[in-house]
């Protein structure tokens, strides 16, 4: 498909023109300022032209009299009657129109392309889009609004990834570009309001300058400047959230009735039995303790009974939702002062945030930002920005499933009684004996849910300050050198304090108690007091960068070019300390021994006061050459080429080894700028075509095995000891993807279709995956990252804008985003394991070729068994119920179901805005199909040993003739993690993961001060929000969310709002 | 264009200064280093937590030392735990971190210190840590390679030597390379020669017995000798490891009202190991065949065990003062050693003195009569059955039935669960355990017949 753009370019330099009478001009905007890219044409004649970077224009024209059209989507437009006798050059001034077409310029961080003249693949969103979607992470707001984009709520793939161009290895992040570099610090002290644009870079050409940090994709952040000549601007907004309490019963919990039956079977069987004469007293749940009394004797059959009946109406998630959650608020306040004159410009933005979460942490965000810039003389430019943020965040209420009875969720707990006083949860030792135990010496060791969160304090805060100073010289004839430089200090502190009466201290203090009985004296060797644990980390960060740019138009040539050299430090240190016998009042701590081991009161185990002092220092650095050129030719073709080189300190590598080339280049054509282009309907066609190869390289491997002390000494010998914290891997190559980019850009039928479609082909060799590891060689661990496999992709990114009406007073837009992906693995390295090892939920590349990178495995699942409800899956094509047999080797990987992909193929998002006046409403929906997951069901074992039921088990088989109703395996005792392994892994349990999800709806009204002339603003801007609504569709038939299939989704959020221009 | 020139040369001039190999040579990680000194070497070698308490816990866990009840047997969750009970073919090892991994962890800390300490040049001035270090390494790989020869092989038998199956012998830190089997020969000679050679380098006294030292070595080459049934052996290096370490503990000073009365590191101990987390079952429930036969003035029945309130009895008598049982070297396990290798000799005296000098310090005050023998097979009797009483849970057992079994013993255990009796007769294959899968699938060495 791409030989027709080859042989159209080769033609290129023979389309000479004959022309007659010329206009030359130049187009300036009321400012001065030169404008590029102004379409120029004739009322009558034929043919088109575009002004070039200095706004220098000709024309050919051939009639007396006729009308010269200059047009700018950010001007508006100028007719000029002309005629032959006209005094050259013409003098073109546009005025600043409204902008119609945002999208003009892309940022990549080193430089600002024109979108037109650029040959890479972006998808930039604009600040009025990023504000569609409120809260106060600013990557979360570009969910559903930039293509190729996708969101993963799955904890062990990357959060976000762009066209899927990320393993799943090391580094999971997108590299943040805040302005000009790297963003190091945590991303929420950015404000959104600050944000001009974020400009997504896809493909290889976009993303290659960046070089191997781009692996998962690179977002650049764009902060709001102020403006040359421009008048003194003061804005300010507000909003106002309130999200619903999460609905705990999303999840399928087991049925408390059904659990106490359970816990009494079980006790019947003897199953408590090693536990309640356990010298650890570990503490058993209240059901279990009511039924030892009652075969103790000390309490009546009817009473027990009656006590436990009394438990079986209790859930839990009552308990949390009553006592613990809340309704979660959210304030955000900014103000903005903007302006500017000939020689200087200016921006200062205050930010308040106040959150209250779901559970009461309360947690806030200062931000302050001033940008400045100044032309010192003709040549010189000096711009500086300062950007200063400070959250805190406190702690708040115990979360579902933190009270537990030894580290299990108690679907009966209560917290409180009738009466509303707080009652006492068992939560690591039997009350029976820590009752007794201490003769009434030791502390009192009993938990209750409802005080002991007022006695724990949990506070972080993060102050980032980062500063920014550049000059820009310009040489003239468009030649500028620019210098960089940036320094980043972000320092976080977290104090969490466990005063005297939380059951933390207590339970520490009486743990290492030595009580002795004959005379009741007791020896605290924890000091009594609460504990303070402290947390401290620092990250010092420098970036140093010369470039060198050349922006220079000549006759019908035009070139951007750019070349640089950038040096980066990142070095982060860090502490903890643990105090005892603290007393926040007072400040005061006691000296406690972390180096002696001192008997458990409980056990008589010796161990170690944990907690001694332990020091981080890491330092990143990093050497790169880049360069990125592009050649624009009479406005209609454009070559682009870029390469970079990075060296980087990773351990074991020579300096020479430690360069790596990664290339791009790309070539566009603007068809419709072409003479023979009369397609009135399309005005604006420009065809693109990139290739280019990006690497990732994990800097957690290395060519040597580094080894390292470990804080303190070791238990026993007081000797300093250390381990290996890095195998030398010096098998491990780069992974390298090569990638091709053809895109469409376009507009018709008078703007009111515009878009752009892009096609790209993809291949990656040296996948790294995680390879099982004969652990025979020691190293424990049995995963190791290889390079596993190769694989092909390929994909489309579509973007609709289109206004289907526009009256007077009504318009409606609709705004489509839709990508389709997909790849598969083409060569596997490694002999295959057995089939369970791939049994993860899609986290590691399939050892299958055909099959997608990223696929849910499954067993073959044979049904039920008639007679005994057991699982059965296909031992060598026989239907079995040997679990060893099914889950062991016997069971290779071409025995397994590839279910399907694991990541989204199909992918998009449609907004529907419906504007009446001043009125509009929008309203967004997202959908994600054509993949797997995994849901969850019941786990016998994990049911026994950890108290983690699901609703399943309400419909497990039961008796004959259930299998044809349920796939749920039948309860049987003793339980076997073999079979409930099998189970889980099934294919019974795999669904479709497609949906449709009504992501927010967004309503606002503007009026400026011309409709109103009381309005004390010269704008103002009224919106009200509503996110996370829900699913309007899903495939699978079990009411699950499949972006969280395991936790509650986050509950509807709604929003108030107000932004004002004075 | 002169413009242009200029930029150029400063662009040069830029890359130029940046002389960044000395910017590119600063540490990632101020913690971490690539190891290249003695010290570097010698921290490895001090992880206890991996060197040395991280034993593997399954020969038992195979052994006739404890039993389940039906009752917790269904109570218990733990298929691979289950399936070592009852040496089942599979599973035995479906988790990770699993005793094969443990095993073999501590030989590559090992065999990293000897590949370093390969590149650093001996030189009077730090001969000694160099010793030290070299011979805790080679002391460490042979100590573990022998552990898992008795686990993973068969007993050893010196007429099919050559051809059976031994253990992967790792000797590379190259994780890359594929494992193969060693013969029972190859394993054996390799362990022996890394004994011997570490016991010629090591310290006589440790800085502590976390520490390898010479007594440790001689230990442990006792053990192998007697694992091979070669009692002249086994005799000479447990009377060296006896002549420079002898202390026995007196229990009469032990305080049974402890939760654990045994203190670790206490004098009898010549090197400590332990083992890694054990299903509480094994100490839990003792074989009470084993708890009877104690007399009841044996002060081990009552600082070795305590009741567990339904009849059963636990082991709380580990060296290691935690329930963590104890699986180093002690002067009571050579003294048995010796007695054996006495008695087997011929020479009842000599048997009889170890055997009643060990005793003596085993009994209430004044309650002990010393043993006599009317025939070196009659104080043979007596030794092994002392070497079962006070060897407890110090992974001894799984080998001692093993080589006992050798010399036709006729030891068969035999387990009872669902009314159905489980056994395992002399020599079966199934004293070889099993090869974690994994392992089998990623080396493709052999599995070991069931």
């Amino acid at each position: 498909m791409y030989m027709k753009y080859l042989i159209l370019l080769m033609l290129l330099p023979f389309a000479s023109l004959a022309q007659d009478n010329i206009l030359k001009g130049t187009v300036t905007h009321t400012g001065g300022n030169a404008i590029a890219d102004a379409t120029i044409s004739l009322k009558h004649g034929k043919g088109k032209t575009f002004s070039n970077a200095s706004g220098i224009f000709s024309i050919a024209f051939n009639r007396a009299h006729d009308t010269l059209v200059v047009s700018h989507v950010n001007y508006i437009t100028v007719n000029l009657p002309i005629d032959i006798g006209m005094k050259m050059p013409l003098s073109i001034v546009m005025q600043q129109g409204q902008a119609q077409l945002e999208e003009v310029t892309v940022h990549t961080g080193f430089q600002s392309v024109a979108r037109e003249r650029s040959t890479g693949s972006f998808a930039k969103v604009d600040n009025p889009t990023l504000n569609l979607q409120q809260g106060s992470n600013l990557l979360d707001r570009l969910e559903g609004v930039a293509t190729g984009v996708v969101f993963d709520r799955n904890p062990n793939r990357p959060a976000i990834t762009v066209r899927g161009l990320s393993t799943i290895i090391g580094f999971k992040d997108p590299l943040v570009i805040l302005d000009n570099f790297p963003y190091e610090g945590d991303i929420n002290n950015i404000n959104p309001n600050d944000v001009e644009s974020i400009t997504v870079l896809k493909d290889a050409a976009a993303a290659s300058v960046w070089g191997t940090r781009a692996g998962n994709g690179v977002i650049v952040v764009t902060t709001k400047k102020g403006a040359y000549n421009q008048p003194l601007k003061l804005s300010f907004g507000t909003n106002m959230s309130i999200g619903q309490k999460p609905d705990l019963f999303y999840l399928p919990e087991m049925a408390t009735t059904d659990f106490i039956d359970l816990e009494q079977f079980l006790f019947g069987k003897g199953f408590y039995s090693s536990q309640e004469t356990s010298t650890g007293k570990p503490a058993l749940s209240p059901v279990v303790e009511l039924l030892i009394k009652q075969r103790n004797g000390a309490l009546s059959a009817a009473d027990a009974t009656a006590q436990i009946n009394s438990l079986r109406n209790n859930d839990v998630r009552n308990e949390y939702l009553n006592h613990f959650y809340q309704p979660a608020t959210r304030q955000q306040y900014n103000w903005n002062i903007r302006g500017g004159n000939a020689s200087g410009n200016y921006l200062l933005s205050f930010g308040y945030d106040r959150n209250v979460s779901n559970l009461d942490a309360a947690s806030n965000r200062y931000t302050i930002r001033s940008a400045n810039s100044a032309r010192l003389t003709k040549q010189l430019t000096l711009s500086t920005n300062l950007f200063y943020a400070r959250t805190g965040s406190g702690s708040g209420k115990p979360s579902y499933g933190s009270v537990t009875v030894l580290g299990k969720n108690v679907p009966y707990l209560r917290f409180a009684d009738g009466q509303g006083n707080p009652l006492s949860v068992d939560r690591s030792y039997r009350s029976g004996y820590t009752d007794t135990a201490g003769a009434g010496k030791l502390l009192d060791w009993k938990y209750y849910p409802l005080e002991d969160y007022k006695h724990v304090t949990n506070d972080g805060t993060i102050q980032d300050l980062l500063a920014d100073i550049g000059l820009n010289w310009n040489l003239g004839k468009g030649l500028s050198f620019d210098m960089k430089y940036r320094y980043e200090n972000q320092q976080s502190v977290t104090k969490s304090i466990s005063d005297v009466e939380s059951y933390a201290a207590r339970d520490m203090v009486n743990r290492y108690s030595q009580l002795n009985r004959s005379t009741g004296v007791v020896k605290y060797i924890v000091p009594l007091g609460g504990i303070l644990r402290n947390s401290s980390a620092e990250l010092k960060s420098w970036n140093a960068r010369a470039q060198l740019n050349w922006n220079r138009s000549w006759q019908q040539h035009s070139i951007a070019a750019i070349a640089g050299y950038e040096v980066r430090e990142a070095n982060s240190t860090g502490s903890n300390y643990t105090v005892y016998g603290y007393n926040d009042e007072l400040a005061s701590a006691a000296s406690t021994d972390f180096v002696n081991s001192y008997p458990n009161f409980v056990t008589g185990a010796n161990a170690q006061i944990p907690g001694s002092p332990t020091y981080s220092d890491k330092t990143a650095r990093y050497v790169s050459v880049y360069s990125n050129i592009a050649y624009t030719y009479l406005g209609r073709y454009t070559l682009s080429a870029s390469g970079r080189r990075d060296a980087s300190n990773m351990f074991g590598v020579n300096t020479n080894e430690k360069w790596n080339p990664l290339w791009s280049a790309g070539t566009g054509w603007n068809i419709s700028k072409e003479q023979f282009y009369h397609t009135s309907w399309l005005p604006v066609l420009k065809a693109r075509v990139t290739y280019g190869v990006s690497g990732n390289v994990d800097n957690t491997k290395s060519a040597v095995s580094t080894v390292g002390t470990y804080a303190g000494a070791a238990p026993f010998t007081n000797l300093p000891y250390g381990n290996v914290f890095q195998n030398a891997n010096p098998e491990l190559r780069w992974e390298k993807a090569y990638m091709w980019n053809f895109g469409l850009d376009f507009e018709a039928f008078h703007q009111r279709l515009t878009g752009s479609i892009d096609y790209y082909r993809k291949k990656g060799t040296d996948l790294f995956g995680t390879a099982p590891l004969d652990y025979t060689a020691g190293l424990m661990t049995y995963f190791l990252t290889k390079n596993v496999a190769t694989m092909k992709g390929n994909g489309w990114d579509i973007e609709l804008n289109i206004q289907s009406l526009q009256t007077k007073d009504w318009s409606l837009q609709h705004v489509l985003l839709s990508s389709f992906n997909t790849n598969k693995v083409t060569d596997y390295y490694l002999t295959s394991a057995q089939g369970s090892s791939y049994i993860n939920g899609g986290t590691s590349v399939s050892p299958l070729p055909g099959q997608p990178v990223y696929s849910i495995v499954a067993y073959q699942w044979a049904g039920l068994n008639p007679t005994n409800g057991d699982p059965q899956g296909y031992v060598g094509g026989t239907v079995s119920s040997n679990y060893t047999d099914l889950t062991g080797a016997k069971t290779g990987i071409s025995d397994m179901v590839f279910a399907g992909s694991a990541t989204p193929t199909v992918f998009g998002s449609l907004r529907n805005t419906v504007s009446y006046r001043n009125i509009s409403l929008s309203f967004q929906t997202s959908w994600k199909a054509g993949y797997r997951f995994r849901r969850s069901s019941i786990s016998y074992s994990n049911l026994l040993n950890n108290y983690i039921g699901h609703s399943d088990y309400a419909a497990r088989w039961q008796k004959p003739g259930d299998e044809l109703l349920t796939d749920v395996p039948s309860f049987v005792y003793p339980v076997s993690s073999a079979r409930d392994g099998f189970y889980g892994a099934s294919e019974a349990l795999v669904e479709n993961a497609s949906h449709i999800r009504l992501q927010f709806i967004n309503f606002s009204l503007s009026v400026k001060r011309k409709q109103w002339r009381q309005m004390p603003f010269q704008s103002m801007n009224l919106f009200l929000n509503a996110a996370n609504l829900g699913l309007l569709w899903k495939a699978n038939s079990h009411g699950l969310d499949p972006d969280y299939p395991d936790t509650p989704p986050p509950p509807k959020t709604f929003t108030i709002g107000i932004n004002v221009e004075l | 264009m002169k413009y242009a020139k200029n930029f150029a040369a400063l662009l040069l001039a830029l890359l130029a200064f940046g002389s960044c190999k000395k910017f590119l040579d600063a540490k990632p990680d101020r913690s971490l280093t690539i190891p290249k000194t003695i010290y570097d070497v010698q921290i490895l070698l001090d992880n206890n937590e991996r060197m040395n308490t991280n034993c593997p816990w399954m020969g038992e866990g195979s052994a006739d030392g404890y039993y389940y009840t039906q009752t917790d047997w269904n109570a218990a969750t733990n298929q691979s735990n289950k399936n070592a009970y009852l040496w089942g073919p599979e599973l035995m090892f479906s988790s990770f971190p699993n005793d094969w991994s443990c095993s073999y962890d501590p030989i590559y800390f090992s065999n990293i210190a000897l590949e370093t300490l390969d590149g650093i040049e001996r030189t009077n001035n730090n001969a000694l840590a160099w010793d030290n270090a070299k011979g805790s390494a080679l002391f460490y790989r042979a100590k573990h390679w022998f552990t898992t020869a008795t686990l993973w092989a068969k007993a050893w038998d010196s007429q099919s030597a050559a051809i059976d199956l031994g253990i992967p012998l790792r000797t590379s830190s190259d994780f890359n390379k594929v494992s193969v089997r060693s013969t029972m020969q190859q394993t054996y000679d390799q362990v022996i020669a890394d004994a011997k050679q570490a016991a010629a380098m090591l310290p006589a006294s440790p800085l502590h017995v976390m520490r390898p030292s010479v007594p440790a070595a001689y230990a442990l080459l006792a053990r192998v000798y007697l694992s091979m049934r070669a009692y002249d052996s086994a005799a000479k290096y447990a009377d060296l490891c006896l002549q420079q370490r002898s202390t026995l503990l007196d229990f009469t000073t032990l305080n049974a009202a402890s939760t654990y009365p045994i203190a670790a590191f206490n004098a009898e101990v010549i090197m400590h190991f332990a083992m890694r987390g054990v299903p509480a079952v094994v100490r839990g429930k003792i074989d009470t065949l084993l708890y009877n036969s104690y007399a009841s003035n044996d002060l081990r029945k009552t600082i070795y065990y305590k009741a567990n309130g339904d009849g059963s009895y636990q082991f709380r008598g580990s060296y290691a003062g935690t329930a963590f049982n104890f699986t180093g070297f002690a002067v009571d396990e050579m003294l048995l050693t010796r007695a054996e290798c006495a008695a087997r000799k011929g020479n009842t005296a000599a048997a009889l003195s170890d055997l009643n000098t060990l005793l003596a310090k085993r009994w209430k005050a004044g309650t002990f009569v010393f043993y006599t023998a009317t025939s070196p097979e009659d104080a043979l009797d007596k030794v092994l059955i002392e070497r079962r009483k006070e060897l407890v849970l110090r992974d001894t057992r799984w080998m001692d039935i093993k080589r006992l079994n050798m010399e036709s013993a006729n030891i068969t255990i035999k387990r009872v669960l669902d009314n159905q009796a489980y056994l395992l007769p002399p020599k079966d294959n199934r004293y070889a355990l099993p090869i974690p899968e994994t392992v089998i699938n990623l080396s493709g060495i052999q599995q070991n017949p069931r």
